[in-house]
Parts: structure tokens; sequence; C-alpha cells
């Protein structure tokens, strides 16, 4: 996720080397007004409605390609670029991401209850009635089909591998719910049990065969799909189903660059703080299989204008799971291809052995190869380098953690239940993992700065929350301010006797106050930018040092 | 203000008066968007990309991974050791709404040598317990090694002989629960023995006489009958960690026109797998015996006696560099992973082929040492391999790539 040399700029400068992030942010967009140094909508907290988007063309990512393109060129063009401070550049003057079709805040921003994260991007249209077979897949990741039920919505089942009941299954579920809470778009998923008497095969449904060949679509051959698949006491199969998403679906979209035809994709996908962000995401919760096909651009029309809608699919290789079976040891450690390593290997016999081979996982069904005690959040790879992962800074790990870190223990305990698991002390495990990998990205990034957020000005006080004292369930010390006036050319005059937590009154001519926080013990200050605004003064910007 | 502060201020400042029509920052965002609205272009991948998706879908490619209709093509040697050979297969598996498989297999050396195949099978009757399988193979190989009878045979002495052979078997089985097979063989076996195609060898029927040879004079059809069972629970079936197979196979040769080279022939196999370090390390253990048997007056063919040397069996030796009415062989491997697609592995081999299988014992064993790599693709799956094995007789490298090289053994 995070190269050598990007953890050792991190190291060096942490939140220095993205300093002024809030203000860098300006041109992210767009160009200042040449009046004032914040625009008067900042912070922007949605993007503008999308412009029409009519000349899209549908389009695949080759995944031959961006694997060869990923793991050998990537680094080499971007470990340049990742080694100097090079800010997301869809950001608003807070550090966060406007909503846009990308992302939208949720969790963090407004905490979802426990019916909302279990709900996730919808629960309540689960395949229903007959479930029509409209193509089938016998062979590679995972066998399945896709189906429409008896309301004319569109599912791609998903089988678990008869030697791993539950795990990808129960991995997608969660998986889509995680997402979804942490503000992307993702599909409906749902555990799903049916009888074979609920399958009937649509009139001239054909499949792709093993060898290449197209051919009819047979009860035997659903037959044979599920010949091996565990049932129930009842008979029934357990499976994935996931809900095809809405609009005309025009193929993946890429970490890295923008979509020519797309007059709204202006900010190169790497230059995307949830994109960027995204990696820390994919540790916490182990996806290793971040690639492109595993994501969907989909044009859907609101109010009559055509744009695109990003998501993030298919999940069913996150926590243990590989999709096809447990996890295997070195995924989240080490990418598929690693010259160094490789050779440290090759040349100790392997007597070497890299401590997450030493990993203990527990035999419950469902559970596969996941835990907390191998999982380091600053060394955490995907199965081979992504463009955005690789120039993830501190400010956008600053940016992801905070929203892991936001969740609860009962939270996760909830979420993970979606995976129904037969096995409680699976649901347990997974639970607990999260809990901790959760703790250690928290203790990773929000313990080395002064983690300070939701900056709010409350009754002529400036208010904030310490991410770190809420943690650590208690205040960590005084906190000091130092205020000053700022103006758009960058100047700031300090305000003389001004240092508690109330906003001074603004000095004549005088738009914009700044104040910097301190706190004993910590050397990283955070400054926040205070309008003049109509009703009182309010928050517009942040710097973090 | 710290300088970089003060400079990176004023940068914006410089851009913003350089972009002084928008009022705000969503006015930003949609002059932007208009900008690019004006210049959008169709979505094209990139040179690398479009060449990499033509090779994908191209003829050869689809040919290689046998994604073209049931068409594929296949690399290899017909037999380890010798020339390169092209090995074109065609599959189908819709026959009788799928419920029979028939394949189609040829391969072509470059030393003249090849072998064609023909498979018909129904692998899912009774609902996936019971199976048959009907197999027809024809080889023609035109540089069979012989070094003569016994463990004491010298490298030095090397010849050839052309087997000819075609196999026509049958075989029913059931799979009474997962990984157990059960199979009956029945089979018909035609083989003919020539002049080895070699000009660097002098030809087997020249250096070897019927009684240290047997059957180089004259050869015999034969009929085959017997049985197999196999127990499978190896983690995967290429490249495993973990599990084990296990297999016995009895089969009786049957002499139709001789009379003289009737004989039993049991095969013993054994793979354990033990994972170490969550199967980013494993040990690896084989033990394999082919023993025969024969009534009063009768002979095994040395071109069906177990042979020894290779890629299979001891791999710091050529291939079948001994030859024996019975052998047996034991091989320790360690595995280790060296990256998600590169495993390394460390081996010994012991072996020895012997005349009568009551001295089935391990004294006077040939050993060899070596070291090996297994490359593999996203299913773990070896995709291709090379075996460096080193014994008192120099050193062998052995290449195999998936499932193109197949022993074909009967």
């Amino acid at each position: 996720m995070v190269s050598h040399e990007q953890r050792n700029t991190i190291a060096r400068t942490l939140i220095g080397a993205v300093s002024t992030l809030a203000i860098l942010a300006l041109p992210a967009f767009g160009q200042g007004s040449g009046v004032k140094g914040f625009y008067p909508d900042d912070p922007l907290m949605r993007e503008p409605p999308p412009q029409p988007a009519t000349q899209i063309k549908p389009r695949d990512v080759d995944d031959l390609y961006e694997f060869l393109d990923n793991s050998f060129e990537v680094p080499r063009r971007l470990g340049k670029i990742a080694r100097q401070p090079h800010p997301a550049k869809d950001i608003n003057t807070l550090g966060d991401v406007p909503d846009s079709p990308w992302y939208t805040k949720r969790h963090y921003y407004r905490q979802m209850s426990i019916e909302e994260l279990k709900r996730g991007p919808g629960n309540s249209t689960p395949p229903a009635g007959v479930w029509h077979v409209v193509s089938a897949k016998t062979n590679g990741v995972s066998p399945g089909f896709v189906i429409e039920d008896e309301c004319r919505n569109r599912y791609v089942v998903k089988l678990d591998p008869p030697e791993n009941p539950e795990l990808p299954s129960a991995a997608d579920v969660i998986g889509s719910k995680f997402f979804y809470a942490l503000g992307y778009n993702t599909p409906e998923n749902y555990i799903v049990h049916f009888q074979r008497e609920n399958l009937e095969i649509a009139k001239g449904v054909m499949f792709t065969d093993a060898t290449g060949r197209k051919r009819p679509l047979t009860g035997r051959i659903l037959d044979e799909i599920l010949r091996d698949q565990p049932k129930s006491q009842d008979g029934s199969y357990r499976a994935m189903a996931s809900r095809y998403v809405a609009g005309e679906l025009v193929g993946p979209f890429s970490y890295e660059g923008m979509r020519s035809d797309d007059p709204n994709d202006i900010v190169p996908h790497q230059d995307r703080r949830e994109l960027r962000g995204l990696g820390l995401f994919a540790a916490w919760l182990d996806h290793h299989d971040t690639r492109s096909i595993n994501s969907m651009d989909s044009l859907v029309k609101e109010n009559g204008v055509p744009y695109l809608k990003h998501y993030l699919l298919d999940f069913g290789s996150i926590l243990g799971s590989n999709g096809t079976g447990p996890k295997h040891p070195w995924s989240g450690h080490e990418y598929t291809i690693d010259g160094k390593g490789s050779l440290e290997q090759i040349a100790t016999f392997g007597f070497d052995v890299p401590q997450w081979a030493r990993a203990k996982y527990p035999h419950y069904a469902g559970v596969g190869r996941f835990d907390s005690a191998s999982f380091d959040p600053m060394s955490w790879k995907p199965n081979y380098p992504n463009p955005a992962f690789l120039l993830m800074d501190a400010g956008d790990a600053f940016w992801a953690a905070k929203q892991v870190a936001a969740f609860s223990n009962d939270e996760i305990r909830a979420l993970v239940e979606t995976g129904e698991y037969s096995d409680p002390r699976a649901a347990a495990w997974i639970a607990e993992s999260l809990i901790k990998r959760r703790d250690k990205i928290a203790e990773a990034w929000l313990s080395k700065v002064l983690p300070l957020d939701k900056f709010n000005v409350v009754d002529g006080k400036l208010a904030f929350d310490d991410l770190q004292a809420s943690r650590d369930s208690g205040s960590r010390g005084e906190y000091s301010v130092q205020w000053a006036s700022w103006d758009r050319t960058g100047q700031s005059t300090p305000l003389s006797g001004e240092s508690g937590m109330q906003v001074p009154a603004f000095p004549s001519g005088t738009e914009y106050l700044a104040g910097t926080i301190t706190l004993a013990g910590n050397d990283d200050p955070v400054t926040v930018y205070v309008r003049r605004g109509k009703t009182g003064p309010e928050v517009v910007g942040i710097d973090r040092q | 203000m710290r300088p970089r502060k003060k400079l990176l201020i004023l940068c914006v400042g410089a851009c913003a008066l350089a972009y002084g029509q928008q009022q705000s920052r969503s006015d930003a965002i949609e002059s932007e968007r208009s900008q690019k609205e004006a210049n959008l272009t169709p979505e094209e991948p990139s040179k690398g990309e479009a060449l990499i998706e033509s090779v994908e879908h191209s003829v050869p490619y689809r040919l290689l991974t046998g994604d073209l209709d049931g068409f594929g093509v296949g690399f290899g040697t017909i037999i380890p050791g010798t020339g390169f050979a092209v090995r074109p297969r065609y599959t189908r598996t819709d026959l009788l709404g799928g419920r029979l498989t028939m394949g189609l297999e040829g391969l072509a050396g470059i030393n003249e040598s090849y072998l064609g195949s023909f498979d018909l099978g129904m692998p899912g009757l009774a609902g996936g317990h019971a199976f048959w399988d009907f197999n027809v193979v024809h080889r023609n190989i035109s540089e069979m090694p012989y070094y003569g009878p016994g463990p004491t045979s010298r490298k030095t002495g090397l010849s050839d002989y052309r087997l000819e052979d075609t196999n026509v078997e049958f075989r029913p089985g059931i799979r009474p629960f997962k990984g157990f097979r059960a199979s009956l063989i029945g089979s018909y076996l035609a083989v003919n023995v020539g002049a080895g195609h070699s000009s660097q060898y002098i030809s087997t029927e020249q250096q070897f006489d019927p009684q240290v040879a047997p059957g180089i004079d004259h050869q015999t059809n034969f009929w085959r009958g017997g049985g197999l069972l196999e127990y499978d629970w190896r983690d995967k079936p290429s490249g495993a960690t973990s599990g084990g197979k296990y297999s016995a196979q009895f089969v009786r040769y049957l002499d139709e026109n001789l009379g003289r080279y009737s004989f039993y022939r049991l095969d013993l196999d054994a793979w354990q797998y033990i994972p170490l370090f969550n199967h980013t390390r494993a040990i690896a253990l084989h033990g394999a015996s082919s023993l025969t048997d024969t009534n009063r007056n009768q002979v095994v063919p040395f071109y069906l006696q177990p042979t020894l040397g290779g890629p299979d069996s001891l791999r710091g030796y050529r291939f079948d560099r001994f030859y024996g009415n019975n052998s047996t062989t034991v091989t320790a491997e360690y595995h280790w992973d060296a990256s998600p697609i590169l495993q390394m592995v460390a081996f010994a081999d012991g072996g020895k082929v012997f005349n009568n299988w009551q001295q089935w014992n391990f004294h006077d064993i040939q050993t060899d040492v070596g070291f090996g790599f297994r490359f593999r693709g996203r299913s773990s799956s070896n995709i291709f391999s090379f075996d460096t094995g080193f014994s008192h007789e120099g050193f062998q490298i052995w290449f195999r790539m998936n499932s193109a090289i197949q022993s074909h053994a009967l």
C-alpha cells in the first residue's frame, strides 16, 4: 500500500509533508476568485450537480495489462511523485471529500444507527419468488449464475466453495456494508438460501463452458453446479446474491488517470482522496483484491441528467477469503511480484520466516485466514501496487483513519452479523480481529498528529473533537489557541491577548481569523480558519501541520 | 508564518487571480467541467493495453489457453529429455447434454516421435459417484533410451530403440466419497519395438541380446486386466502443500501371441505433504514402488519393465536410466515460498531397480540431490517448473510445463 520510500518520507515529515492541505485544496477543482483566499461556498460539502455525460461508451480495463503495468511500470512512474508532497486534489478546505458520484459522507460525519449500518445500500429487495437463471458460469473464480426474480430484478448469485462454506459469501455481504458506511457506492448484497426447485432456466439461455464453447444451459448443468454444495437440513443451499446496480453498466473505473469521455471526471483518479484512502480501508478489511475489475461505472440519470456513478464491487476477497477459499498467507503482506523479497527468501532457503507466516488462524467455518496479530497498517499491501494507494499521503491516511476509528465495537459486531455465520465463534473472531485492526490503524495514524477534527463555532467558542482523546476515554490536557487575523495575501497578524477558545472579535477590515491550536507535549499544531459569516463566525478551513 | 506556507498561499493567490471569473468553488468546478466537455474524446486503451488485449483475443493465445471452442495447443516433450513437441488437442464436454466428454490429442516431436490419443468418458454417472473412461493411445517414440538391465548398468552403455505401441483401455469405476476412486482396468496392448532413430547411439538390438533385454527380438500383444484404488486429499492437485495422495494399481499382463511374456505388475505410490508456517513451507515425502512377478518360464519384457531416472523419480539421472523387474524410490522435498508466484524446492531422491520383488529393501540405492523452481499462477497451481538434480553421474535439468507433459505410461 505504501512504498518504503513513501513510508520513510511520511515518517520524516508526516503531517508536515502535507501542510496547508486545506489551502492547497483551493486550486483542486478550479481556482480562486482573486478577491479572497476562500470561496464563499467553502468548505464545499457537495460537488455541484453533474453535467450531462452524453458521450460515454462502455469500456473494459484489461486485467492482465493492469497487473503488469501496476507491478512494473506504475511504481517507477509514481515513485518519484510519491516522494514529494502531492496532496489529493478533490478535497475541500477542511480536508474532506465533498459528496459526489464517487463518495458520500456517511458514518463518520453523521453517525449511522446500527439499523442503518446493517441496511447498508439496501436490504429490502432480496431475490423473490422463482428465480429465472439467465446466465451461468461453471468454472472461474467462483461458480454461480445470474438470475432474474419475479420482480424482474437481476442478481449475480455466487456459491461458496464446497470446502469453505460461508467464507466468500459472508465476506461479500459484510464488505458491501462496511464500504457503504465508509462512503462508497456498493451493491445490495444478500445472504440467500434457496431450493433447487426455486431455479428455472429462462428460455434460450446459453453459457460458455470451460473449453470456451457456448452451449445451452440445462437443468443438468445447474445440478452439476450445485452437486458439491452443502445443503442445510431443509435441503436449501446458501449463496450470496448481489443485486445489479442501477443504470447502464459501462465497465470498471481505473485507479489512475481520468475518463476522456466523461465531462465530470476532472481529477486524476490517483489524486482522489477517496481512492487513496481506500487503501487504508482495504487494509482494515484485508481487501487485497482491489483491482479495477472489482469496480464498476454505471450511467445513471438524475433529474434527466445522465452521469456516471462509481461503484465498488465484489468483496468476496476481503477478510479471510480469497474468493475461492482461504486467503493465501501472503495476502496483504506481499505483492505478487516482489523481486527483493524473493531474492531474500531464495538466499535464506526460506529459513527467514516472516512474522505473517507464523500467524495463528482458528479453524472456524467461514473465517479463513484473517487475524489482527500479523496486521501492520503501515506495510499492508494489495495483490499488486495500486496507483492511488501508492500516492496515499499522511493527509489521506488521516482522513481514512478517522473514519475507521469511528466504528464502535458494537457497530463492528453488528456489521459482522450480516455475514450470517453459522458458528458464533467465527463471527466473534472476525469482529475481534476487526476491532484490533481498527485500533492498530488509529494508533498508527491518529497518535502521530494532533487529531483534532469536526471544528465548529458554538456560542462564539471554537469547538472540536479530539479523536485520540475520545479513544483514550478522557481529556489529554490543555489546548491553547493563538489567534491571528489573516488576509488574502497570506499575511497573518497575531492578535495580542487572544488565546482562548473564544473566537475574538474580527478587527476592522478583516474577513478571516486563524486560530492555531496546540497541545502540551504535541509538536503538531492545527490552524483553523474562521470566516466572518453572516450569522456569526464560521469555520472555513483547517491547516494540519 | 513559515516561508513554505507563505509561498503556497501566494501561489494560490496567483492562481486565483488568473481565474478571476469564478465567484464560487462550484463555479470553478463547473468551469473545469465545461472545459473538459469541449474536449471530450472516446475512451481508448493505451498502446500497451491494446497490444495485450489483441494478444489475448488472438487465435494463438486462445489455443494456448484452450479457450477456442475446445481447440487448444500445448508444448512439451513426448518423453522427458528428448526433443520439443507440439501438442494440439480438441475437447468436447457438451455431448449428450454434457454427460459425455470427448478428447482428441496429438503430440509430434522433432525427432520423429508422435503420440495420438482419443478419450471418451462419462465422468458424472450416479450423481458423480460413478464413471467410465474409454481411452485409445498410440505412441511411436523413436529414441527410447536403454542402458542395459539392473542397477549396475553403465551410463556409457546408452542405446536407443523405437517403441511403437497402441493401447485400447476401458476403465469403469466408482467414487463412493470425495477423494476416493476405485476402478477396474481392461485393455488390449499391441507393442512393436524397432531400431532406434538416434545417430549418436547404437541401436538397442545391436548392443543387447534377448537374454539381457527380453523381448528385443520378438514383441507380442497383451490383454491387460486389473484394478486401481486411489485416495487423494491434497489441498490442490498441483503445488500441494498439505494432504496426501495414495494409489495402488494391480494389472495382469497376458501375452496373447508368444506365451512367454505374461506377468503381474503392482504399482504403489504415496505422496504426503506436511505444511509448515501457514503452508508457506512444506515437507513433501514420496515413496513409490513397482513390483512385477511372473509364472514359471515367463519373463517381463524389457520395454514394460519398471524404470528409474527422470523428473518423476531420480532427478539426478537421465530419463529411464535404470531398467529392472522391480523398482523402488523415495523422495524428500522441502518447499518454501520465495514469493506468491515462486516456490523453491530442495530435494533428495533415492531409489533402485532390482531383479526379484523379494529383494525389496533400501540397500545400495542410487541417490541424488537438487533444487527446483515452481512458477505459479493466480490459482496457485504450477504453470511451469525447473528441477536440477545432481548425482555421481552428473546433473540433469528438467523443465515441466503444467500438464503439457504427461507420461502416458501404460
